[in-house]
């Protein structure tokens, strides 16, 4: 039980975005080059040579959210990109081909850095916006794998960072030094260690914050990690919800059930859902999508070493095992009731292998789990209806009322 | 038809055939080097497209977005009826990537975590200790090393069989062997025995060449030839099909070892990074792989191309557009034909086929 009322530091983060907008536009007119870059990738070396990062991934989530994904994917599908290929890929390449964006202007790469440890679409969506651009493509091989990443895949992924380090620095006119990444690499450290802080409070009964507020809050830790402001803001965050956990304020108000999340939010149907799983009392208390920032473990002692395990290491460049033994974790230290599987038919990387992973993850939990069909951003693949007719049963397996 | 063409029309009979002699090795990519599986004495074949109306085993395991392909092979792997030693799979799409989890709890499975950025040294090094991580694996799966004295026999056989497959796209292009036939060796190769294959493949092919004279010359580009039928069906429709460029044909064929190095396992493992030609999956630097195509497609006398790609390939999918455009300002008009679960194209496709070729003659 609990009373609820908003999140007062989520007010403050339109600002924070639209800062960061502003100062990449700023910083763009004034010659700091800007790159294109993947969520997985090694944002810290972009930082250290003064590049400003830009996160296509995010930005098309954003013209999802704000409704304008449908004609953006079109525009990729008139222009022979088949339809299977990945929403945010399909957005991305109607944005900046058509200039219409919801942040006031396509903001131009002078590179493009991509990693492809969260799936084998972002080389090929990257290379497309690099030839689009003209302007250099940097890539990050990170061996996928079941098990925990060797010294050899390590040993690969280090001599990337470094021609990666260098590239970067000589586009930015600068020449790369090794201890100038160390301060951003502390303070994404610090970032991240805050971000799972905040995850974790969630833990607490009521959860004071759900992944529904995750998915909106994970914006800073993705484009902005290591920054000070984003460290500042997940720490007013953090303290935030610990008084809200002691004063049991509920972000569901008469949670009577807990629900773990894998894979991306359904953002065409985010509020929706939103609304649904508070009605039924249902608390999404952890989720992988989110959590996988927190996953990530940065040295600052051997910045490059550090950097190229952290970048091997996160949860999408992993199979079946790993993403069981994750939900585990979170079904365990969240006590959920049960767990809901995005099959996301935008992202394969993550969405196969889910139909193992609900078997196993039954069996080493005893809670029960369901799969519901969408898509992250199109909203021609996503049916509220279809959906909640999944979850209707499911909540009321988990002893809740919708 | 001879054992060739048997083998590359019933593939799951021919595979049937190797596992009553022992266990199989089965490949689920071009990139896995079926030497090594042969080294393990395991009956080693690199699985085609597998003809499957339906696939309910993996249909369990994987959601309707994953291409045929994988889903005919994991269904393929999962059937009790045939003894599986081993599965190997490479790193690659999304798709093939994935199953090494997928497939875990069911089936033996050892992975090569290659490179998908396949230039430098470093990729290099990458694939070198990644084959013998997957070697280690398997040899724990198995309960036995590979035998070494098998492995260089073995590289040499298997080197003959890819040079074999490349020499009969080599003679299509020169008008010496219908098309037809080269998909027949290719696919053969892939699943028999590589003795049995050199024997059968020594043979004179059975029947005239037919010319390509008074037909368009046309580049065939995809993953995985579906079947001979695909290959008849496009021939049908008045093409002939002078140029390859499919992981079936010229791209699994090319791998080449080098056969003078001291260390065979780096031999192998480096003939996987620069010494094979590459399909759109691994990342090469600039736009090397599509200017390559167009200039051995000009070289070819091609009049268009068909572009045969499985539903949900991403790679093939994402490279389609440039891949056309470039034709297209070459003067090589092309259609996109994408396959599902049938064997053989569809009326519809074999009408825009039919469309391309007769809008160029
Ligand atoms: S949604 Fe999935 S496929 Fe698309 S870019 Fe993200 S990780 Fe890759
Ligand atoms: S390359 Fe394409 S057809 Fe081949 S396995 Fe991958 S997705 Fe399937």
């Amino acid at each position: 039980m609990g009373s609820s009322r908003p999140i007062e530091t989520t007010k403050r983060l339109p600002r924070l975005i639209r800062n960061q907008v502003i100062w990449s536009r700023i910083a763009k007119r004034i010659g700091r080059p800007v790159a294109w870059c993947t969520s997985g990738g090694p944002v810290e070396l972009l930082l250290a040579s003064g590049i400003v990062p830009f996160y296509p991934e995010n930005h098309a989530a954003i013209c999802s959210a704000r409704g304008i994904a449908q004609g953006l994917a079109e525009k990729a599908e008139e222009d022979r990109f088949s339809h299977d290929l990945c929403s945010y890929f399909r957005i991305d390449y109607g944005s900046f081909t058509t200039g219409r964006t919801p942040l006031g202007g396509v903001l131009a790469p002078d590179l493009v850095l991509v990693s492809n440890n969260i799936c084998g679409t972002v080389q090929n969506w990257f290379r497309v916006a690099a030839d689009h651009f003209d302007v250099p493509f940097l890539f990050l091989d990170t061996p996928f794998s079941e098990e925990p990443c060797t010294e050899n895949d390590v040993a690969y992924a280090r001599d990337q960072l470094v021609h990666i380090a260098r590239e970067s620095a000589r586009i930015a006119g600068r020449t790369f030094d090794e201890k100038r990444l160390v301060p951003w690499v502390e303070r994404a450290r610090d970032t991240v260690e805050t971000w799972k802080e905040v995850m974790k409070t969630a833990s607490a009964k009521p959860a004071p914050f759900t992944s529904f507020d995750a998915f909106v809050h994970m914006a800073p830790i993705v484009s902005m990690r290591g920054t000070r402001r984003a460290l500042a803001y997940y720490r007013r965050l953090l303290a935030e919800l610990r008084g809200r956990a002691k004063a049991g304020i509920a972000a569901v108000p008469n949670e009577r059930a807990r629900a773990v999340w894998d894979n991306i939010a359904i953002w065409p149907a985010h509020r929706e859902l939103k609304k649904t799983f508070r009605d039924a009392g249902v608390a999404l208390v952890a989720d992988t999508y989110t959590g996988a920032w927190g996953g990530v473990r940065l040295d600052p002692t051997d910045p490059l070493t550090g950097l190229a395990r952290a970048y091997c290491d996160v949860l999408l460049n992993h199979g079946v095992k790993r993403r069981t033994q994750e939900l585990t974790g979170l079904v365990r230290e969240y006590s959920a009731d049960g767990f809901i599987l995005h099959s996301n038919r935008s992202c394969k990387r993550y969405s196969l292998g889910q139909y193992a992973v609900r078997n196993t993850l039954s069996e080493a939990t005893g809670v029960p789990g369901v799969i519901v069909e969408a898509d992250m951003a199109d909203p021609r693949s996503v049916s509220i209806d279809s959906i909640r007719q999944r979850l209707t049963p499911f909540f009321e397996m988990i002893g809740a009322h919708s | 038809m001879d054992s060739l063409a048997i083998a590359a029309r019933d593939p799951v009979a021919a595979l049937a055939e190797r596992g009553r002699r022992g266990p199989l090795g089965i490949a689920f990519s071009s990139s896995v080097p079926l030497e090594v599986l042969d080294a393990f004495g395991l009956e080693a074949a690199w699985l085609p497209v597998l003809p499957a109306d339906s696939t309910p085993r993996a249909d369990g395991l994987m959601q309707s977005f994953t291409c045929t392909y994988t889903r005919a092979a994991a269904d393929f792997a999962l059937a009790a009826s045939l003894p599986v030693g081993l599965v190997a799979h490479a790193s690659g799409c999304d798709a093939q990537t994935a199953l090494q989890g997928i497939l875990l709890g069911s089936l033996p499975m050892a992975s090569l975590k290659l490179p998908i950025a396949v230039a430098g040294p470093s990729a290099t090094r990458q694939a070198r200790g990644a084959l013998r991580e997957m070697i280690a694996a398997a040899a724990a799966l198995l309960g036995r090393d590979p035998d070494t004295a098998v492995l260089s026999e073995a590289c040499a056989l298997r080197g003959k069989v890819r040079a074999r497959v490349t020499e009969a796209f080599g003679e299509v292009a020169a008008g010496r062997m219908p098309a037809v036939r080269a998909y027949e060796t290719a696919l053969a190769a892939q699943v028999l025995a590589p003795a049995a294959f050199l024997d059968a493949a020594a043979a004179p092919a059975p029947g005239p060449a037919t010319s390509p004279e008074g037909r368009v010359r046309v580049l065939l580009s995809g993953a995985h030839v579906p079947s001979v039928r695909a290959i008849e069906g496009i021939e049908s429709a008045g093409a002939a099909v002078v140029l390859d460029d499919t992981e079936t044909g010229t791209r699994g064929a090319s791998r080449r070892v080098r056969a003078d190095a001291p260390d065979i396992l780096d031999a192998i493992a480096d003939s996987l990074v620069d010494g094979m030609v590459h399909g759109p999956v691994r990342v090469l630097p600039g736009r090397g792989r599509i200017d390559r195509l167009i200039e051995n497609a000009s070289d070819a006398g091609v009049g268009a191309a068909v572009l045969l790609h499985h539903r949900c390939c991403d790679p093939h999918a994402f490279e389609a557009p440039a891949l056309t455009d470039a034709l297209r300002e070459a003067e090589i008009p092309s259609v996109l034909i994408e396959i599902d679960r049938d064997s053989s194209l569809s009326a519809r496709d074999l009408a825009r086929v039919q469309a391309l070729v007769e809008s160029i003659a």
